[in-house]
């Protein structure tokens, strides 16, 4: 049965749509969590311990913190971790609560070291400045009965040709200023009419169809009408949204994973990418790294017990990841600088946790695998973040062939 | 706020122009040919050299005489609105207008200044020296080979430059630093823009360098192998960045690309500056304004590295001089900058431009003695920017200015913080990224699709306008009778869409009549018409 937006637009309406890719196949209902964390962290501080290693100079070389600063490796709900009780308390504590809903992703390579084309890739999958980030994608495929597909909380975001569909929030969040009438800087100052919001986006419509008539297979005016439909899904909940936009203070890794799993929970959107406001890019003090390990895992626990206590834990998969990582050494500032070995956390949504996928030797170079079946396989291949992000997308219920050709999904995720 | 004056209209459109301007009946927009036709053409043209609509009379003109639309096109390119084009373009080449990132603060000699005039004047820099270049007639190559300063007043107290208070806003002027000056690649807030850092090496600023100038990116290289070597082992490092195929595929060309920026500093944040300026410069003189941005001594500073000398992908060079020379003489800064003014004017990568037209306009570059504003326009007249298939999105910064010409509001806020802002042109405060644009830090590709945030954006910009338009008398919103509001629609349609469209019109009196029949207010109705076509399709794209 067509849906009121399909119905709106009659049978035109649903030719749109369908030529849009919004109306093909049955959306999933998974939801998809991006938590991009910037700079590079390092996995020799918790993910994937290497104070064996002749060559990986971790965090056991860093300034005694009190007498207390003891750093050890210990197996928490399948996880071998790299834990300081002292500085990082809060690894063990994410992993002790959330260890057997989370997998661990090793040793998987990025093809370069430098931040902006590899956020691109760890994004997107590639280089190409036109292709859409795997949030977007699940926001247009999968996304389709919600306000905002996707939407971006962190500026972040690549979304190629699937703009129509991606929401972004603002560096300050100002897409919660402008959809509340009583803010005087870039709201709209005045109280919306719902009747003249309704007339306006009447005309809009017709406009949109108009041109669409005229032009048969032209974009634009059916990205308009999709717009237009989506934010009519907005209409009488923009209070709402507004509320949640303005309740958080942008740049708070809690609040900024709150908003995002709000936004999931609340049906405003089916995929968001977001910062986890934590920058790992230690050049100069690599000891920083603890800290900073303490506060995103302290945040991601949150973030976790906020999915789950919205219920939507189990069909919203999050996916965590860095850029790239730090060198198996320390450089002469006693900090260390980039690495293209990735490591990244699965949770929720299906992803079988207490385990991880893939490994790297001591000298933090990555051991071949079974990319299908994810098991490692010394006569095997190294694991791209290609096959990762196939992987995840499958995960989620997005077909990867149709956007990773010839790229093998990551196996075993469930 | 009220924009100034509006030069293309008069303030209310007399109906006679109207009828001297259109076809009598809608024209339709594509041409027999496929392509756009006469007055679409011109709209498009129109809108992407200076980004408002051609004026009724020049419509009328071209509706009777197509073939003039070059000679218009190059009128077009000397009006001043293309230098705000001109800088648009480069902004996004160059990834300038980040005002997101954190900024010099007003301080010290400075300290009458507000953040946002301080920011605005800093990020403005170096794209006035390119507008400079372009809108002078002066040879492209100057962009990365000129021999001279330029900056406003502000720039010029920052870094102690000569400066006449009583010539142009914009001046030329030379650095009093010894620096060896080579058009954008010494400008100080490029540099600081593209700031490095300890372990960087100035390696950012070089790859920024293959990027924009040569558009072979060189961070983007694939490494095709794992490479096999402990970074953390200088000794080791340093022999991999040369020997190892993973890492010389990159660093064998970067590196000595980033020798040529040793003598800059490597970053100066406003912490540095707030704590030179409170210690009383004594004790650090090269941080309070006037800031020194070069020091001599620092030129070879990467010996201290083992890392190589300066260099152009293989030929030896000495300083930044060398450097815009060697990107000048290189193939791929023409090539480059063709690509780059057709990513903007196409809405596209700058991958997708064909070859033929590619070759065509790079030679026009070149053998029209490096003239950028004759390539642009013959680039928005190819056939391949006029086709009708393809839709073209305003930008904000564009919508912006050409709302400024048509109801004669400019959208700006205020702030204790930071001063006041172009809403539509900035993105900490402002919404140019949720209206589709960049904020060159981290939003880096525009959305040329009408997304949901996008709409929201417009609209609020719509209301902005519209209400101000009311109040400013732009438009009479004490009409409510059939045949003067029609009158007043078209008039509205004509301005701000370059074109008369019945079936617009006729949708827009439904939208005034509807309006006016829930409230009985003549002047909420107009806000709400005004609304509507400020958001109108043929509003917002072209």
């Amino acid at each position: 049965m067509p849906t009121r937006r399909q119905l709106l637009w009659g049978g035109a309406g649903l030719g749109l749509l369908a030529r849009a890719g919004l109306a093909t196949g049955a959306p999933t209902g998974k939801r998809f969590l991006f938590v991009y964390v910037h700079g590079g962290w390092d996995p020799s501080y918790h993910l994937d311990p290497k104070m064996d290693s002749a060559v990986v100079e971790g965090p056991e070389l860093d300034a005694s913190n009190e007498g207390n600063d003891v750093e050890y490796v210990d197996v928490i709900q399948g996880h071998r971790l790299q834990l300081n009780d002292a500085v990082r308390p809060q690894v063990a504590s994410y992993f002790q609560r959330w260890g057997d809903r989370t997998l661990t992703i090793l040793g998987s390579v990025i093809g370069g070291i430098a931040h902006y084309p590899n956020r691109m890739r760890l994004l997107t999958g590639g280089t190409d400045r036109d292709r859409p980030d795997v949030v977007a994608l699940v926001g247009a495929e999968v996304g389709t009965e919600v306000p905002f597909g996707a939407i971006d909380l962190s500026g972040w975001s690549f979304h190629g040709a699937q703009g129509a569909n991606v929401a972004r929030a603002g560096r300050l969040w100002q897409l919660g200023q402008i959809l509340d009438p009583t803010h005087a800087g870039v709201g709209l100052r005045r109280e919306p009419v719902p009747d003249e919001d309704a007339l306006v986006e009447r005309y809009l419509r017709e406009r949109a169809q108009a041109w669409e008539q005229a032009s048969p297979g032209s974009r634009w005016p059916v990205d308009l009408a999709r717009s237009l439909d989506r934010v009519e899904l907005l209409r009488g909940r923009r209070d709402e949204l507004a509320g949640l936009l303005e309740a958080g203070q942008p740049g708070s890794a809690d609040d900024n994973l709150a908003l995002a799993v709000d936004l999931l929970a609340r049906g405003f959107t089916q995929s968001v990418l977001v910062d986890s406001q934590y920058y790992f890019d230690t050049h100069d003090t690599v000891s920083d790294q603890s800290p900073l390990a303490n506060g995103l895992f302290r945040s991601l626990s949150a973030m976790m017990d906020r999915l789950d206590t919205a219920g939507i834990l189990d069909d919203t998969v999050v996916l965590v990841g860095s850029e790239m990582t730090r060198s198996p050494g320390r450089n002469l500032y006693r900090g260390k600088d980039h690495w293209p070995v990735l490591a990244w956390l699965a949770m929720g949504g299906g992803i079988q946790g207490g385990r991880a996928i893939g490994a790297t030797d001591d000298s933090l170079v990555p051991l071949p695998m079974d990319v299908a079946s994810g098991e490692l396989w010394s006569k095997g291949t190294t694991l791209s973040y290609k096959e990762v992000l196939a992987g995840i997308l499958a995960q989620v219920g997005v077909d990867p062939a149709l956007h990773f050709p010839d790229t093998v999904p990551l196996g075993g995720l469930g | 706020m009220r924009a100034p004056r509006a030069t293309g209209y008069p303030r209310t459109v007399p109906i006679l122009v109207l009828l001297l301007a259109c076809h009598d009946e809608p024209a339709p927009s594509v041409a027999p040919d496929g392509g756009l036709d006469a007055v679409a053409r011109a709209n498009r043209v129109s809108m992407q050299l200076r980004g408002v609509r051609p004026t009724p009379s020049e419509l009328d003109h071209l509706s009777q005489h197509p073939e003039a639309l070059p000679a218009l096109a190059d009128a077009w390119s000397r009006d001043p609105r293309f230098g705000d084009t001109v800088r648009d373009l480069h902004a996004d080449v160059l990834w300038m207008r980040a005002d997101t990132k954190p900024q010099w603060l007003p301080m010290g000699i400075l300290a009458d200044r507000t953040p946002q005039e301080l920011t605005g004047s800093f990020q403005e820099a170096p794209l006035r020296f390119v507008e400079h270049v372009v809108t002078e007639g002066r040879p492209y190559t100057e962009v990365v080979t000129a021999d001279y300063a330029y900056t406003d007043a502000i720039g010029a107290v920052a870094e102690g430059l000569d400066f006449d208070p009583d010539g142009p806003p914009w001046q030329e002027t030379r650095y009093v630093d010894g620096r060896p000056v080579a058009g954008l690649l010494s400008n100080t807030h490029f540099l600081q823009r593209w700031y490095t850092n300890f372990s960087g090496k100035h390696r950012n600023r070089a790859n920024m360098v293959s990027r924009a100038f040569l558009c072979s990116e060189i961070g983007a290289i694939d490494m095709g192998v794992f490479p096999s070597v402990d970074p953390s082992d200088n000794e080791a490092t340093a022999n991999a960045l040369r020997d190892n195929p993973a890492c010389a595929a990159c660093h064998v060309a970067l590196d000595p690309l980033a020798a040529y920026f040793w003598g800059f500093e490597i970053n100066i944040i406003s912490l540095d500056i707030a704590r030179a300026e409170e210690g009383g410069c004594e004790a650090d003189e090269a941080r309070c304004y006037p800031i020194r941005y070069w020091a001599d001594q620092r030129a070879d500073n990467y010996l201290d590295y083992d890392l190589p000398p300066p260099g152009y992908y293989g030929v030896p060079g000495t300083d930044m001089v060398d450097l815009g020379a060697s990107i000048a003489a290189d193939p791929r800064f023409a090539s480059c900058a063709v690509q780059n003014a057709w990513a903007f004017f196409a809405q596209e990568d700058r991958s997708t431009l064909p070859l033929e037209l590619r070759e065509r306009l790079m030679d026009l570059l070149v053998d029209e003695g490096w003239d950028y504003r004759r390539m642009v326009v013959e680039l928005v007249l190819s056939d391949e920017l006029t086709d009708a298939e393809r839709v073209l999105q305003v930008r904000p910064e564009a919508l912006g200015r050409l709302i400024a010409d048509t109801t004669e509001h400019q959208w700006t806020r205020t702030l204790d913080s930071c001063g006041t802002v172009d809403v539509l042109g900035t993105s900490l405060h402002g919404l140019r990224d949720l209206a589709g644009g960049t904020d060159h830090d981290r939003v880096l590709e525009a959305n040329h699709a009408p997304g949901p945030t996008v709409l929201l954006a417009w609209d609020a910009a719509a209301r902005e306008a519209a209400a101000d338009a009311v109040a400013e008398g732009v438009v009479d919103g004490s009409l409510r009778e059939a045949g003067p509001v029609r009158e007043q629609v078209e008039a509205w349609v004509l301005r701000t869409t370059g074109r008369r469209d019945d079936a617009q019109v006729d949708a827009l009196v439904a939208v005034f009549d509807d309006a006016l029949a829930l409230a009985d207010d003549s002047e909420q109705a107009w806000r709400v018409t005004l609304r509507a076509a400020l958001m109108d399709p043929a509003v917002v794209t072209y």
